[in-house]
């Protein structure tokens, strides 16, 4: 009988001290990336990342469970921090009416009161969001152009994810609109908001394909920004990536355009979707790829810890890619 | 270092021209920063740094973003060609005309140089002037585009250049979407943040927002109120119009747009519905915000009519409330809307004041604060308005009541008991009662009382009458001539013991009771009202006699008192 094989192992809890400094350089290095608007929000994605410190959550939690493919915190994590800042606005009032009322706070419930108040006085968006907004409209072509933005968390490679959408849709396909608009002001139909879920897994070459397939919607540029993975002490990097203890961030960006001259790979842990396929089901898609008029682009920067810089140049140089890395302080 | 200059662009003649045309439309020369910061955020920047420095005799200032660049394609077609814009039509940028990037030769620079990147592609561009510029393929690729200026001037010009510079990006790009950050490397000082919340001065009283447009209306006590025009945050106009008369507003949205010249809000399609939403909230939703907070002001102000800052808000929102209270019908029709306040009690409304004047006889009661007669009238069912901006309005909308200050038209002196007194003011008090019986008893009651509450109007008298001891009196009921008293129901009289020349009758009546009794009757009755001047003759025998009784009287106590000061 041969012996059970092991699970690889795919996530661990991580507390205390651990948690603290790798949620907080988590988020020392989001906002060190200088990332565009085609990224996540990190200032969103930074207070969700401090509010996972123990130091911050005044002993509601001091664990989150750490997923070891992202090496950031999954989305049950993040999802309870929205649930405390649905409900921090009770809590508040209620020890307000507590104290009113000369019953004086344990320390325990100062501290609770402490970090519901921050929770609830930060700007902090919601994990999941769309967004449409109309750009422009043109008589003569009988179309309007539309943006959409869809952010979530990915639950199976945990993570921030941004995508943006331009599209475009011919005046004719309005009676079974795929995407409506009253004037200037565009609704989301039901079918937009399900589409988008379901073209919004994985790159934005994928998603310009199957979003390419809406009857009457002309796919303009499709870009994923993403806020991870994370390499950490509990997640780390690739031998010989990164000095011991140090972090790095990764922010890839892809982009499947019609404004583009030529395909471009900068992106050392990526590779054009199309590229990656067999010969056979590449001319497929190279063929729609041609249909749809769009190239693609990715690119990958990196935010890391003071001292990690040099080591990750080397690498990425060496792997022939030119990408930016900032080193926060 | 830059790699071999890739192009060398020199502007054509009558370009030249336009240019030098174009960059003298911009009013300000540090108009620049808003149009780099308006391309910066129309690049999807995140956060957007302005930077100033003073090296070698020269200023160099800086707007860095962190959006998505520029590759080579675009700026030929785009950033170096006038009109021509990568945004055009499109309504999810500020940027339309493609003129923005020339501002920054409206300081008259030395050099303006530009550093950007996109799609593995990174540029320098230097522009010694507007005339021609050189292009470099850089080595090092970099995130988004960063515009640097230099010009030469003192370090004392320097100072002045840093501060308005600062006190310009504030003003277009306070309520940025986008972060904007602000530091003099010079001075040492640390970056500061620029944005500022999306509110009006005291606060919004109601947010709307839709996609692609946030406002924000408050009341407004000014009468041309501020309003405020932003696209993304960044300013198109802000200024003082009454487009509704007691409402100013901010609007953000992406919908409106500057002229060509950048000092107003384009007036096209979009801005006729912006104003049109603002319209729709001040009719339908405002009505409600006011009155939920007029409420609570009301409800303040009558528990603290003391506090400044409850009558300052109520006043703010009395123009709009002007406004719907305008018609009779629209005042009517909001009667039961109790916002008014009342001292010591709940707010009532425009249908219970009608109703407080008519049962007052035609007066509205006004009183800085609650005291003794603004109690009574209460328990006489008579509301007291606390001073402030409603009392006139509300006599108006009341057609023409009387507007009296309670405690100014009415007094309520608090009769004391005899126990009350100490000894002596006690033997003053019966002595005036005695020969106050011996000579006729002009008064039904003589009684000691306090006058002092706050508002008093009385605190100064040294007595006043009134049918019965704790009954509101009336400050203009004409005094009865004390020689009249004969055949009419007397009256109470009521000692303000701690007026002074009471205080000093008092003392003196421990040596000459007599007389510090009949100085005080007889002052009692001089005051208590003249006989009219066709009866003098009629009464003047009487007074004689009045007074003879009242000098006998005190002869008697100060002989008896001497006789008995003399055995002792």
């Amino acid at each position: 009988m041969r012996p059970e094989a092991k699970a690889p192992e795919r996530s661990r809890p991580l507390r205390g001290a651990d948690l603290e400094a790798l949620v907080q350089t988590a988020a020392r290095l989001v906002l060190a990336g200088r990332l565009s608007r085609y990224y996540p929000d990190p200032y969103g994605a930074a207070e969700y990342l401090r509010a996972l410190a123990p130091s911050a959550r005044g002993g509601v939690s001091d664990q989150a469970v750490l997923d070891l493919a992202t090496g950031l915190p999954g989305l049950k994590d993040l999802v309870a921090i929205q649930a405390d800042r649905a409900i921090s606005a009770d809590f508040i009032r209620q020890s307000a009416d507590r104290e009113a009322s000369g019953a004086a706070l344990s320390q325990r419930l100062q501290d609770k009161l402490a970090y519901y108040r921050r929770l609830a006085a930060v700007d902090l968006p919601p994990l999941t969001r769309l967004e449409l907004k109309l750009r422009r409209v043109d008589p003569e072509r009988g179309a309007a152009f539309f943006e959409a933005v869809f952010d979530r968390y990915d639950a199976a490679e945990p993570g921030f994810v941004r995508y943006t959408l331009n599209l475009e849709q011919k005046d004719r396909g309005w009676g079974r609109a795929f995407l409506k608009r009253s004037g200037d002001y565009p609704r989301q139909t039901a079918e937009f908001r399900a589409r988008i879920e379901k073209v919004a897994q994985d790159d934005s070459e994928l998603a310009f394909l199957l979003m390419g397939q809406v009857e009457g919607v002309r796919v303009e540029e499709v870009t994923r920004g993403r806020i991870g993975p994370l390499w950490s002490p509990w997640a780390p990097a690739p031998a010989g990536w990164l000095p011991p203890g140090a972090f790095a961030l990764h922010l890839p960006l892809d982009q499947a355009s019609v404004n583009l001259a030529a395909d471009r790979d900068n992106d050392p842990f990526a590779t054009i979707y199309r590229r990656f396929l067999s010969s056979e089901s590449r001319s497929l898609v190279e063929a729609a790829a041609a249909g749809l008029g769009y190239r693609v682009q990715k690119d990958r920067k990196f935010a890391c810890s003071a001292g990690a810089a040099a080591s990750l140049r080397q690498r990425l140089d060496s792997g022939g890619t030119r990408s930016l890395v900032y080193e926060a302080s | 270092m830059a790699a071999p200059s890739d192009a060398k662009g020199r502007a054509a003649s009558s370009v030249q021209g336009l240019v030098r045309e174009l960059v003298h439309q911009f009013t300000d020369p540090l108009d620049f920063y808003r149009e780099l910061i308006q391309n910066s955020i129309d690049a999807e920047s995140n956060r957007i740094s302005v930077t100033l420095d003073y090296k070698d005799g020269r200023a160099v200032a800086g707007v860095e973003d962190d959006g998505v660049g520029m590759d080579g394609r675009i700026i030929d077609e785009f950033l170096l060609v006038l009109f021509r814009s990568t945004k055009d039509n499109d309504l999810t940028k500020i940027g339309k005309f493609g003129i923005g990037f020339v501002s920054v030769f409206a300081m008259a620079p030395e050099r303006v140089q530009v550093f950007t990147a996109k799609n593995g592609e990174s540029w320098r561009l230097d522009f010694p002037s507007y005339k021609h510029y050189d292009k470099y393929r850089m080595p090092a690729l970099r995130d988004g585009t960063k515009v640097e200026l230099t010009k030469a001037m003192t370090l004392q010009e320097y100072g002045a250049f840093s501060a308005a510079s600062l006190a310009k990006v504030r003003y277009w790009c306070k309520h940025a979407d986008t972060r904007i950050f602000f530091q003099d490397r010079t001075s040492g000082g640390p970056e500061v943040p620029v944005n500022e919340p999306f509110e009006l001065d005291g606060a919004a009283s109601l947010r709307y927002q839709e996609e692609g447009t946030e406002i924000v209306l408050g009341f407004s006590a000014e009468p041309r109120p501020f309003c405020g025009f932003y696209n993304r945050g960044l300013t198109l106009k802000e200024g003082e119009q009454d487009f509704q008369p007691g409402l100013q507003f901010k609007i953000k949205s992406r919908f409106l747009e500057h002229t060509l010249t950048r000092d107003n809000v384009l007036m096209d399609d979009n801005y006729r519905k912006a104003m049109a939403i603002i319209a729709r909230l001040a009719d339908r939703e405002l009505p409600r915000r006011l009155k939920a907070d007029l409420v609570e002001l009301a409800q303040a102000v009558g528990r603290n009519p003391a506090a400044e800052a409850l009558p300052q808000e109520w006043a703010r929102r009395l123009p709009f409330l002007r406004r719907l209270f305008s018609g009779r019908l629209s005042r009517w029709r909001r009667s039961d809307w109790a916002v008014f306040p009342v001292l010591g009690g709940k707010p009532i409304s425009l249908a219970q004041v009608h109703a407080a004047v008519s049962a007052g006889r035609g007066v509205l009661y006004f009183d800085a604060a609650a005291n003794r007669v603004t109690e009574a009238l209460g328990r006489r069912g008579l509301p007291v308005l606390p001073e402030g901006p409603w009392v006139a309005e509300l006599a108006a909308w009341s057609g023409g009541a009387r507007l009296l200050r309670a405690s100014g038209a009415l007094y309520l002196p608090r009769p004391l008991d005899d126990q009350e007194l100490g000894s002596e003011l006690l033997g003053f008090i019966e002595t005036l009662r005695r020969m106050d019986a011996d000579c006729g008893a002009k008064y039904r009651q003589l009684l000691p009382a306090d006058f002092d509450y706050p508002g008093s109007s009385i605190v100064d008298r040294h007595f006043v009458t009134s049918r019965a001891p704790g009954e509101l009196g009336s400050i203009s009921d004409r005094p009865r001539p004390s020689l009249l008293w004969l055949g009419r129901e007397r009256l109470c009289a009521l000692l303000n013991i701690r007026h002074p020349f009471l205080c000093r009758l008092g003392r003196l009546h421990q040596q000459r009771p007599g007389l510090a009794a009949y100085l005080c009757l007889k002052t009692m009755h001089l005051s208590d009202g003249e006989v009219p001047p066709a009866q003098g003759d009629k009464f003047c025998n009487l007074a004689e006699k009045t007074e003879r009784r009242l000098l006998e009287s005190a002869l008697t106590i100060d002989c008896t008192q001497a006789h008995q000061g003399g055995r002792t």
